[in-house]
């Protein structure tokens, strides 16, 4: 894994595609729950997958994830941690 | 009656909650006992301003049996769209839980205001004897738009609601429903399909937030370990369950519905695959119908484009654009020709809350308008194939265009709005909005933003915005949607990042 500010701010990018409109992910927590703060919609929830799947080999089918990490900018990093050999 | 009927539990599987019948009951009697001492009177309405739990249904039972009316309110609302239903109920009560956001109560400033969990002693106490609900008392209104303009909410009785729950049961029986999981809005017709059916069928119900990520990643193990055999579901959920969740294992599951909007083929296919049962059910049905009225009757469902299936327990028919029920059969669109889908029944509803007219248009002569556009195969099968209505199904919840159209005309600079429908990868649909600004200039578009972020539940803030020199009208001066969204697919959205961050 790239190192953690290089992740971060990749992470913070993507999330920015998906963010509701005219919602900002500048000053945003690590652990502030996104859904929650109404930043991202809940069904927006696979497009992150998505981008985990591509973007990092991550396999949500094959275990090891709960989704409520998903949730929060501090939760995917650490899932994506976890994937990263 | 109602909560009488009950003898199954209710349970909120997230937060590891449960209440038999028996407790069902006791919560209800504490609670007439404690709204009645509060001046509740049969005829009353009172808005309920949370969903999804358990005491939820307690409230529910409690506003019958006291020969009131329940508003359920989608607590996603802001205060402006709160306020505005209450106006428009007359409601005297709201009943609050206590995450209930204080500004929501603070709209609603004439009514008095019921806690659901502050009932004084808990002493165990049996159902008194009332007469209520009577058949024909008005025991919901379920809001289907207009919640900042003149709020649109379909008036449903004891009657309708009880057709439709003998009639489903005796048409499905309710061997499928035993352990019914509910993951769809209760503040809105799911809350009789999903809900009232499985309970007075004597059926289990789980309860969990709508659309739930947590939920629907994992919705495999959760039915697996509460051995759920129904659930209903709207097509945008299962995006994201076929990416996330493993299939349940074989046993439990007996049956899926789909509703609110059509189910591709391909996606009908899949879900059968992944739930590794044949019966996924695509249902028709309306708010106004009180809950599904089309469908597959057998268990072997094979997809088909646009394909529904039979009445449940309704009547119906095809006619052409214009025509009446009163025209008579002759009038009726023959096998295979397109038109306009018409139900009757005992589910239909009285009418909008205060709106005669609206009513008059959609009611007639006992039969109910639904504006969506199909045809009856030579079999009598019922094949939806659009909507001839405004309405905007976002991720299978619905948004109607004219109301955010409203707010935003409201907002100083802004001339003329249009919302309208874009398709959209995740959701289905999306909103997006036209604009004809007096102020030109990116600060008018983050007022307007802010404005309408205000007054405006999440889900209908527009995504895509546009900016336009005037909006094409009928002659009758009417808003053309399909023309403004034609007109607008060929132009750059509004850069709303920009927008914002000159706005400050």
């Amino acid at each position: 894994m790239s190192d953690p500010a290089h992740a971060r701010e990749n992470l913070v990018r993507f999330l920015g595609t998906i963010a509701r409109p005219g919602q900002s992910l500048d000053g945003v927590a690590d652990d502030v729950n996104l859904i929650d703060a109404g930043v991202i919609d809940s069904l927006a929830m696979v497009q992150i997958i998505v981008h985990l799947e591509q973007g990092h080999a991550v396999d949500l089918l094959a275990g090891g994830i709960d989704p409520a990490e998903l949730s929060s900018i501090g939760g995917i990093l650490r899932a994506i941690q976890r994937s990263t050999p | 009656m109602g909560v009488d009927l009950v003898s199954g539990s209710i349970i909120e599987p997230l937060a590891g909650r449960r209440w038999d019948a028996g407790e069902l009951r006791r919560q209800v009697a504490v609670r007439i006992r404690s709204y009645r001492a509060q001046g509740f009177e049969a005829g009353d309405r009172a808005l309920i301003l949370f969903a999804s739990r358990l005491e939820f249904f307690a409230d529910l039972f409690a506003v019958w049996r006291l020969g009131g009316c329940l508003v359920p309110v989608d607590p996603s609302l802001t205060p402006f769209e709160i306020g505005n239903l209450a106006q428009a109920t007359g409601a005297r009560f709201c009943i609050v839980a206590d995450d209930t956001r204080p500004e929501s109560v603070a709209a609603i400033p004439g009514a008095t205001v019921l806690h659901t969990s502050e009932h004084g002693t808990a002493d165990v106490l049996d159902l008194p004897k009332t007469p209520f609900p009577r058949l024909d008392d008005d025991v919901l209104v379920i809001f289907t738009g207009g919640t900042t303009g003149r709020p649109k909410g379909a008036v449903l009785t004891w009657r309708a609601i009880l057709s439709r729950v003998v009639t489903l049961g005796e048409l499905h029986g309710t061997a499928d429903f035993r352990r019914s999981l509910c993951l769809l809005p209760i503040h809105s017709i799911p809350l009789v399909s999903n809900c009232i059916f499985p309970l007075l069928s004597g059926c289990d119900l789980y309860v969990v937030p709508p659309f739930q990520p947590q939920v629907l990643m994992k919705l495999g193990d959760v039915l697996d370990r509460h051995g759920i055999t129904y659930f209903g579901s709207v097509p945008s959920m299962w995006n994201l369950v076929f990416r996330a969740a493993a299939s349940p294992r074989p046993g439990s599951l007996a049956r899926i519905h789909c509703a609110s909007a059509s189910l591709p083929k391909d996606t009908w296919l899949d879900v059968q695959r992944w739930s590794g049962i044949p019966t996924v059910v695509t249902c028709y049905g309306t708010t106004e119908t009180a809950s599904w009225s089309v469908g597959v009757r057998g268990r072997e469902v094979v997809p088909e484009s646009d394909f529904i299936g039979e009445p449940w327990g309704c009547r119906l028919q095809i006619l052409p654009a214009g025509a009446e029920p009163a025209d008579g059969e002759a009038s009726r669109c023959a096998a295979g020709q397109s038109g306009m889908v018409w139900l009757a029944g005992a589910g239909l509803m009285r009418g909008y809350l205060g709106q005669p007219g609206l009513t008059e248009r959609v009611l007639r002569q006992g039969w109910y308008l639904t504006e969506d556009v199909g045809y009856l195969d030579d079999r009598g099968q019922l094949y939806v194939q659009g909507r001839a209505r405004d309405e905007i199904n976002r991720g299978g919840v619905k948004v109607y265009p004219a109301e955010i159209d409203h707010v935003a005309t409201q907002c100083q600079g802004t001339a003329d709005a249009c919302a309208f429908r874009v398709p959209d990868e995740l959701y289905g649909e999306n909103v997006a909005i036209a604009l004809v600004l007096t102020e030109p200039g990116t600060a008018t578009v983050g007022r307007l933003y802010r404005w309408l972020e205000s007054r405006l539940a999440r889900h209908k803030m527009p995504a895509r915005w546009y900016r336009v020199d005037s909006l094409p009208r009928t002659e009758r001066g009417k808003i053309n949607r399909e023309s403004v969204m034609k007109m607008c697919e060929s132009l750059q959205p509004i850069d709303l990042k920009s927008a914002l961050q000159d706005a400050g």
